[in-house]
């Protein structure tokens, strides 16, 4: 199958409508993602050796989730590391890993955020009450509270887009071609092939999360929880 | 350049006072209504005082440490939201359900204490029944914070069983409290006066507070010794809290109360003169402010990394 970055979900729309169909919010049943051959399990691998932290993936998830100001969905972290003159810089972009096992949906007590057959780990700000358990649960922090909807957000891979059979908009803007995404399921696509062919790692393995986002190249040691100042209390 | 740095977005921190709040007030809650239970049951009414106070504290302790937990949530008028979506897998669901289950059984408790002429067996019925829930409430707040391994200063089973019997020494706390407050009868009246009471009470009472300092040292070494996630959990707490925690937490909260009331049980072998109410009175302040800051700490040095 080729792949093109326009047109990489050609008939997705429909098998992601149809996984979206049979989930349903605030339900919290059991939560088994598709398995091969049942439909999509979307991921992303993110080749750290590709990645020039340039931020343009930051900037369009902004843009298009509409993200307030001093909150992300999706960003880069850049780590110095060393003594001179050994010395290195990483960039980690660092996004929801939609973990095959997320305990961001374990915990919330109204079924607010919720997991789709293709694995989207999704958050209904309709439901949510606003407790942020899931943020405490979260072992990669990327969740946080909107100022003005006061429920938790997070990044959903851009279901309104992959519905559409449209590409996430970090994977679609990311000039390095850095971040692959495709259907896991699928041993043609793009994302199934590379990891076939490379070996990956995934962030913080231990938390037994199992995610769904891969990294080639990456460093534990600068995939390290960052750590949070007493200061900087939600307002 | 040295060491390591890392330029990342703000990372804030979500849960504030009002969390600790809620985990302190509920749980005294739930340890007076279980030490008014457990009074009422093994001195066979004797004190019934203790039983009273702490009948009608706990709905009342429950139902406002509820209430700080309503002030925390973005959308609290969504609470049903936790009924229709009941998550069998989160502690917080299972959490609003006990809770508010602990709140209407104390109240029914409590109104069988204050009304004149009810059946005994009857309160000793429902208070037995409300055991259970007022355990469950108990484990509930602990494990609340201990199932995330996302938090690994929360991540350990200790942490339950340190919560729990922090419950009941607060809880103890609590009813002392409102017993030193009482006026004092000789101690030749028919009726055991409450100076006696805690007479009686104060063994008990050091007795779960040593067994408090246990598990939390426990619960401190499975930290320090523990994974390097736990390790540096524990590093990030201190550099933080580190001094509120142990000067206050612990230091008064912990061992000055320990330390205070065995001079008074070491003191005074002869149990016909009066205990020494003032001494009492600064012991379970000393308790209730540490039980709350304790929690405090640990809520916020938690969620650090
Ligand atoms: S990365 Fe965090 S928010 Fe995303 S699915 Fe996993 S636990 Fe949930
Ligand atoms: S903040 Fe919202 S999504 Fe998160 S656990 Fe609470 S109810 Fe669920």
């Amino acid at each position: 199958m080729s792949i093109s970055r326009r047109n990489f979900l050609k008939g997705a729309g429909v098998a992601g409508a149809a996984a979206a169909s049979t989930a349903v919010p605030g339900c919290t049943g059991t939560r088994e993602t598709n398995k091969p051959g049942d439909g999509p399990r979307y991921g992303m691998v993110i080749d750290l050796r590709r990645c020039f932290g340039c931020h343009a993936c930051s900037i369009a998830c902004k843009a298009e989730q509409d993200v307030p100001l001093g909150r992300f969905k999706s960003w880069v972290n850049v780590s110095e590391r060393g003594s001179y003159p050994n010395v290195r810089r990483d960039f980690l972009p660092v996004l929801c890993n939609h973990c095959d096992n997320p305990p961001c949906v374990s915990v919330c007590p109204s079924g607010a955020t919720w997991q789709r057959k293709d694995g989207v780990v999704m958050q209904d700000d309709e439901i949510c009450i606003g407790c942020k358990y899931c943020i405490q649960a979260c072992p990669y922090g990327v969740r946080y509270t909107d100022p003005k909807k006061k429920s938790a957000e997070k990044c959903d891979f851009c279901v309104h887009r992959l519905d559409q059979g449209v590409l996430p908009a970090c994977v679609n803007t990311c000039n390095a071609r850095a971040r692959v995404f495709g259907d896991l399921n699928d041993p043609d696509s793009a994302v199934s092939r590379l990891l076939a062919s490379t070996p990956v790692q995934s962030l913080r393995p231990a938390m037994g999360t199992d995610p769904r986002v891969f990294y080639i190249g990456l460093d534990q040691a600068a995939a390290k929880p960052v750590k949070k100042q007493s200061s900087l209390l939600e307002a | 350049m040295i060491g390591d740095i890392t330029y990342t977005v703000p990372h804030l921190m979500y849960w504030d006072w009002r969390i600790a709040a809620d985990l302190f007030i509920g749980g005294v809650g739930v340890g007076a209504f279980v030490i008014a239970v457990l009074n009422s049951l093994y001195y066979k009414d004797k004190y019934p005082a203790v039983s009273k106070i702490g009948a009608v504290l706990s709905p009342i302790l429950i139902a406002v440490g509820l209430l700080f937990l309503l002030s925390e949530l973005g959308h609290p008028m969504r609470i049903w939201r936790t009924v229709t979506g009941f998550n069998a897998s989160s502690p917080l669901s299972w959490g609003a359900l006990f809770q508010t289950l602990m709140i209407i059984v104390g109240a029914i408790y409590a109104r069988m204490w204050l009304k004149p002429g009810s059946s005994k067996a009857a309160r000793n019925l429902v208070g037995i029944m409300g055991l259970p829930i007022a355990l469950i409430v108990g484990a509930n707040h602990g494990w609340l914070l201990a199932i995330s391994p996302a938090r690994p200063l929360w991540n350990t089973g200790p942490a339950t069983i340190t919560a729990m019997i922090g419950f009941a020494t607060t809880g103890m706390a609590a009813i002392l409290l409102l017993l030193c407050l009482k006026k004092h009868k000789a101690p030749a009246a028919k009726e055991p006066s409450a100076a006696w009471m805690i007479q009686d009470f104060r063994a008990l009472l050091v007795g779960a507070l040593i067994v408090q300092g246990l598990t939390f040292l426990v619960w401190y070494i499975s930290l320090n010794y523990g994974s390097a996630d736990a390790q540096a959990a524990l590093a990030a707490a201190n550099e933080s809290y580190g001094p509120l925690f142990w000067f206050v937490g612990i230091g008064l909260g912990l061992i000055v109360p320990i330390l205070l009331q065995l001079s008074e049980i070491i003191g005074k072998r002869d149990t016909n003169t009066m205990p020494n109410v003032p001494l009492t009175l600064l012991t379970v302040v000393l308790i209730l402010v540490g039980g709350y800051v304790f929690r405090y700490a640990v809520v916020m040095g938690g969620q650090i990394l």
